[in-house]
C-alpha cells in the first residue's frame, strides 16, 4: 500500500502549504521534521481528511482520498491518528477507548493494548490515571484499533520523559514495520526523527526542502536548512556564481546540483584554532571574536562570529579555552559541506 | 444534516416560546384600543411616578447587586483563593440561598426584625441572589492559570499580581453582578411585601404588574403603557448583557486537554477566623435564618398559644393531607421545566459554541425581559383565541414553557461554555474511527456534557421553584407553592406556610442530594 500525494496545496490566510509531492511506502515510516509552524501538522490533517485541500490529489493504494471534485470524509478513510495532545477521551477507560475506536471485541482490544505495551492492570484506568508514557501507548493502541490503512503520528513522544522514549520508539518502529500501512510521523525533535525514520522529509514554511534516507541526509545534507536543523551546522554564505565560489575561509568548488545560492555548512569539527603562521591559499585563517563557549559531550565548543554568522569551533583536548570577547584565528580542519540555500534541493 | 434539522426545529421552538410572545406584546402596544396609536410610547417616563419607580428600581437593583457581589464574590474569593478551613464545603454552601424563594427570606427576616426600608430589601434580595455572584466569581478564579499569576507576582510584586487577577476575573464578576441585577429588577414580591408591611416605595416591576392586573381589557391603553414603560430598563439590561457576553469571550479558554495549574492559595494566618465568619454569612442569612423561622412558624410561633412540637407536627400533617397535591404539582412542574430547559438549551448551546455564536446573544433576550413582562407576553400570545397555542392556555404546558424560556439563557450559557471546553480533537478522534454523528454524541460529547446538563437541569428546577412572577401571572401557576407562600403575606396561615416552605426547600435540595449520593459530587455549572 503506497500513499501518493501530488501537488497538494492548502491555503488558510496567512498560511500556505505546498504545493508539495510525497510518497510513503507501506511498512515504512516517513518522518516529517521541521520547525513549529512549518505545516507538518496541517499536512497530517489533510491526509486524514480533517481539512480539505485547495488543490492536488491524495491517493492511498487504489483509493483516491481527495482530488478534483473528490473528497473522502475522515470517517471513511480508515486512518489511525495519534494527536499531538493525544485527545484521549477523559471519561473512557483504556479498554473502552480501543473498543470504541476499533469496534473490536474485548479480547482483540486487550491484545492490541498489550502489543502497544500497556500492561493488563492498566486497561481499566481512565486517561487521567495513566502516566505520560502509558497514555502515549494507549493513544497508539487506539490509533491502530481500526486496522488503519494509514497511520499518522503527530509529535507522538512530545510529552514523554526522556528515559521512557527508547521503549516507545522501539514500539513505534515495530508497529510501523509489521503492518502493510504507511506510517507518517511528525516531529521537530532531531534525535527522535533520526531514530524513527526510514525516510526523512525536511519541511519549513509549508514547503518540503529535502528528502531522503535519514543516514544520507545526516551525512550529506544538500540544503542549508537541513544542515542547520539536523546537524546544527553553522552556515557561511559563498559569494559569486559558477562552479568556484569564495568566502573569508577560502574558495570552494560548488557541485552541479546546487541551483542558485550556495553556502558552507560548518560543523564544529570542521573548524579549528590556527596559529598566526598557518593558513594560506584555499584554506585561509581568519581572525574572529569569541562570542561564547560551552562544554558538551564532544568537548569545549567556542562560538565565534564570522561576518555576522555564528559558527562553532571544537577545541582540541589540551588547547587553552579563550574567554568571550577575545580574538582567535580559525581555519578549516577538513573539507566542508557545500549546500544550497534557497528552493527545494533535488 | 440530521443534527442541523434538529437544531433548526429547536431554534424555531425557542422563537415561538420566547421571541414571538415578546414581539406580539411589542406590536400590540401600538394598537391599544384596536387601532394604531403611539399614545403609550409617548408617555414613557412622562409622569413623575414613573420616573420615581424607575429610580427606585435602579437604586434598589444597584444596592442589592453591591451586597450580592460583596457577599457572593467575597465568599468565592476566600473559598477559592485562600487556605480557609472547610473551603470545599463552604464554597458550595454559598449557593444554598437559592433553595428558598426570596419572599420566604424576606418573611423570615421580617419575623425577626422590624427594620424595613431600602437597605433591608436590598440586603435581602442581595443575599437571595448572591449565589450567582459567588458561582461566577468562583468560575472566573478557577479558570485562571496559576502560572500567569505567579509570573506577575515574581515580576511586579503582590499588588500588581492581585490587580492582574482582578482583571482576569472581572468579566465573570460583572456577569454575576448583572445576573443579580436582572433578577432583582424583576422581583416584585419582596418590595411588595415590605410595601404591604410599611408603605415605603414602589418599584418598576410592581408598577408593571399593577398596570397589567388593573381592571380593563388586556389590550387597553393602560396595559400598553405597562409594556412601553419597561422599554428603558429592557434596553439597559439588554445592552449590559451583550457587553458582558463579549467581555467574557475575550478571556482565555481552559479546555479539558489544556495544561493547567490552579491558582496558588494565600495563607490567611490570623485572618482565618474572620474569613470563616465571613464565609458563613451567606448560609446563615440565606438558608439557616429562613429554615429556622419557617420551622418556628410551623410550630405556631405566630399564634397566641406559643411554640410546640405538637403544632409543628400538626402543620406538617396538614400540608401532607391538604397541600401535598400542590407540592407535588410544584416539584413536577419545576422538574419538567428543568428537563425542557436542557432539551432546548443543549443543541442551541452546541451550535453557539461550535458554529453560530450569535445564538448566545439571541438566547439572552428572555433574561433581559423582566419576568413579569415575559409572563404578560406569554398570556397575551397563548390567550389569543385565533392562535392554536390558546388550546394550552390553561394547561401546565404554558407554565412549563414559561419557566424553561425564562431560564433558557442560563442553560445556553452554561452548556455553551462546557461545549467550548471540549477540544475539537476529541470529536476528530471519534470521526477518524469511522463513528457516525449519533454514536459520537452518545459516546463522546454526550457523556462529557452530561455533568453540566445535570447542573443546568438542577438550576432550572430550583429557579422554577422560587420563581414568583410567572406563577402569579400565568393561570396554571395558581397552585404553585411559591404563590401560596406569597399569599401568606395577605391571608395569614403562617403555620402551614412555614411547613410548606420547609418542604419546598427540601424538595429543591432533592436533586442535589441525589447527585451527591450517586456521584459523590455536588457538581457545578459554569454560567
Amino acid at each position: 500500500m503506497t500513499l501518493r500525494v501530488s501537488a497538494l496545496r492548502f491555503e488558510r490566510d496567512p498560511f500556505t502549504l505546498g504545493p508539495l509531492d510525497l510518497e510513503a511506502q507501506g511498512g515504512r515510516m516517513v518522518v516529517l521534521i521541521g520547525p513549529s509552524g512549518g505545516g507538518k501538522t496541517t499536512l497530517l490533517r489533510l491526509l486524514a481528511g480533517l481539512e480539505a485541500p485547495n488543490a492536488g490529489t491524495v491517493t492511498l493504494g487504489d483509493t483516491l482520498f481527495s482530488g478534483p471534485s473528490v473528497f473522502v470524509p475522515a470517517a471513511e478513510r480508515h486512518v489511525g491518528f495519534v494527536f499531538q495532545g493525544l485527545a484521549l477521551w477523559p471519561h473512557m477507560n483504556a479498554l473502552a477507548q480501543v473498543r470504541f475506536a476499533g469496534r473490536s471485541r474485548k479480547k482483540d482490544a486487550t491484545e492490541l493494548l498489550l502489543r502497544a505495551g500497556l500492561p493488563a492492570a492498566l486497561h481499566k484506568r481512565l486517561p487521567g490515571e495513566l502516566s505520560g508514557g502509558e497514555a502515549q501507548r494507549l493513544a497508539i493502541a487506539r490509533a491502530l484499533a481500526g486496522r488503519p490503512r494509514l497511520l499518522l503520528l503527530d509529535e507522538p513522544l512530545r510529552s514523554v520523559d526522556p528515559h521512557l522514549r527508547d521503549g516507545l520508539q522501539r514500539t513505534l518502529r515495530a508497529l510501523a514495520h509489521e503492518g502493510e500501512h504507511p506510517t507518517i510521523c511528525v516531529t521537530h525533535d532531531r534525535e527522535e526523527a533520526l531514530v524513527l525514520a526510514d525516510d526523512l522529509i525536511v519541511m519549513a514554511e509549508g514547503r518540503i526542502l529535502e528528502r531522503g534516507q535519514a543516514s544520507e541526509l545526516c551525512r550529506k545534507p544538500k540544503h542549508a536548512f537541513t544542515a542547520r536543523f539536523l546537524l546544527r551546522a553553522g552556515i557561511l554564505p559563498l559569494q559569486g556564481l559558477g562552479t568556484k565560489r569564495g568566502c573569508p575561509l577560502g574558495s570552494f568548488s560548488v557541485p552541479e546540483w546546487v541551483k542558485g545560492e550556495a553556502a558552507l555548512a560548518l560543523l564544529p569539527g570542521d573548524l579549528k584554532l590556527s596559529q598566526p603562521s598557518q593558513g594560506s591559499g584555499t584554506n585561509k585563517a581568519v581572525l574572529v571574536p569569541v562570542l561564547d563557549r560551552h562544554f558538551d559531550e564532544r568537548g569545549w565548543l567556542l562560538e565565534v562570529d564570522l561576518k555576522g554568522q555564528a559558527l562553532s569551533v571544537l577545541l582540541q583536548p589540551n588547547e587553552p579555552i579563550p574567554d568571550p570577547g577575545m580574538q582567535v584565528r580559525i581555519q578549516l580542519s577538513r573539507p566542508p559541506l557545500v549546500v544550497q540555500t534557497n528552493g527545494e534541493s533535488a | 444534516m440530521q443534527g442541523s434539522k434538529t437544531f433548526w426545529i429547536l431554534l424555531g421552538l425557542f422563537v415561538i416560546l420566547a421571541i414571538l410572545p415578546l414581539l406580539y406584546l411589542f406590536f400590540g402596544s401600538f394598537f391599544p384600543e384596536g387601532s394604531f396609536s403611539m399614545e403609550a410610547w409617548r408617555k414613557i417616563l412622562s409622569t413623575h411616578t414613573e420616573r420615581i419607580q424607575l429610580l427606585h428600581s435602579a437604586v434598589l437593583g444597584g444596592l442589592a447587586t453591591l451586597f450580592a457581589v460583596l457577599l457572593g464574590g467575597g465568599t468565592a474569593w476566600v473559598t477559592e483563593r485562600t487556605d480557609l478551613p472547610f473551603a470545599r464545603v463552604l464554597g458550595p454552601m454559598a449557593l444554598l440561598p437559592l433553595l428558598f424563594p426570596p419572599i420566604v427570606v424576606a418573611m423570615s427576616f421580617a419575623d425577626l426584625s422590624t427594620a424595613t426600608g431600602l437597605p433591608v430589601v436590598a440586603l435581602l434580595l442581595g443575599v437571595s441572589h448572591a449565589p450567582f455572584a459567588a458561582a461566577l466569581t468562583a468560575r472566573g478564579l478557577r479558570s485562571i492559570d496559576g502560572r500567569l499569576y505567579e509570573s506577575t507576582l515574581l515580576a511586579r510584586g503582590r499588588l500588581r499580581a492581585e490587580l492582574f487577577l482582578f482583571r482576569q476575573c472581572v468579566a465573570d464578576l460583572l456577569a454575576g453582578a448583572l445576573l443579580v441585577l436582572v433578577f432583582v429588577l424583576s422581583n416584585h414580591g419582596v418590595p411588595e411585601f415590605f410595601s404591604v408591611k410599611k408603605k415605603t416605595w414602589f418599584v418598576y416591576s410592581e408598577a408593571v404588574f399593577l398596570r397589567w392586573s388593573a381592571p380593563g381589557k388586556p389590550g387597553s391603553l393602560r396595559a400598553a403603557e405597562a409594556i412601553a414603560s419597561s422599554a428603558p430598563l429592557l434596553l439597559f439590561i439588554g445592552v449590559a448583557l451583550l457587553v458582558c457576553l463579549r467581555a467574557r469571550r475575550k478571556g482565555t479558554l481552559v479546555t479539558m486537554a489544556s495544561d493547567f495549574r490552579p491558582l496558588p492559595r494565600r495563607i490567611l494566618g490570623r485572618g482565618k477566623v474572620f474569613a470563616l465568619g465571613f464565609a458563613l454569612i451567606l448560609p446563615l442569612l440565606g438558608i439557616l435564618m429562613p429554615l429556622w423561622r419557617m420551622l418556628l412558624w410551623s410550630a405556631g410561633s405566630t399564634a397566641n398559644f406559643g411554640v410546640s412540637m405538637h403544632t409543628a407536627i400538626g402543620s406538617f400533617r396538614r400540608v401532607a393531607t391538604e397541600l401535598m397535591g400542590d407540592l407535588g404539582y410544584t416539584l413536577g412542574m419545576a422538574a419538567l421545566a428543568g428537563g425542557l430547559l436542557v432539551f432546548i438549551a443543549l443543541p442551541l448551546a452546541w451550535e453557539a459554541a461550535k458554529r453560530r455564536p450569535w445564538i448566545e446573544a439571541l438566547s439572552l433576550i428572555p433574561l433581559a425581559v423582566p419576568g413579569i413582562l415575559l409572563g404578560v407576553a406569554l398570556v397575551r400570545l397563548w390567550n389569543d383565541p385565533h392562535l392554536p397555542l390558546s388550546r394550552f392556555y390553561d394547561t401546565p404546558v404554558l407554565l412549563i414553557s414559561g419557566y424553561a424560556t425564562r431560564f433558557l439563557p442560563l442553560g445556553v450559557l452554561a452548556l455553551a461554555n462546557a461545549a467550548r471546553r471540549l477540544p475539537t480533537s476529541f470529536d476528530e478522534a471519534a470521526r477518524l474511527s469511522g463513528r457516525g454523528p449519533i454514536m459520537r454524541w452518545l459516546k463522546i460529547q454526550g457523556p462529557l456534557l452530561l455533568p453540566t446538563a445535570v447542573s443546568v437541569f438542577i438550576l432550572g428546577y430550583i429557579l422554577s421553584l422560587r420563581e414568583l412572577d410567572l406563577a402569579v401571572i400565568l393561570p396554571p401557576g395558581n397552585d404553585m407553592v411559591s404563590r401560596r407562600l406569597a399569599n401568606i403575606v395577605h391571608f395569614g396561615n403562617e403555620d402551614v406556610g412555614g411547613a410548606l416552605a420547609v418542604l419546598l426547600a427540601l424538595g429543591a435540595a432533592l436533586p442535589i442530594m441525589m447527585r451527591i449520593l450517586l456521584t459523590g459530587k455536588a457538581g457545578r455549572a459554569d454560567l
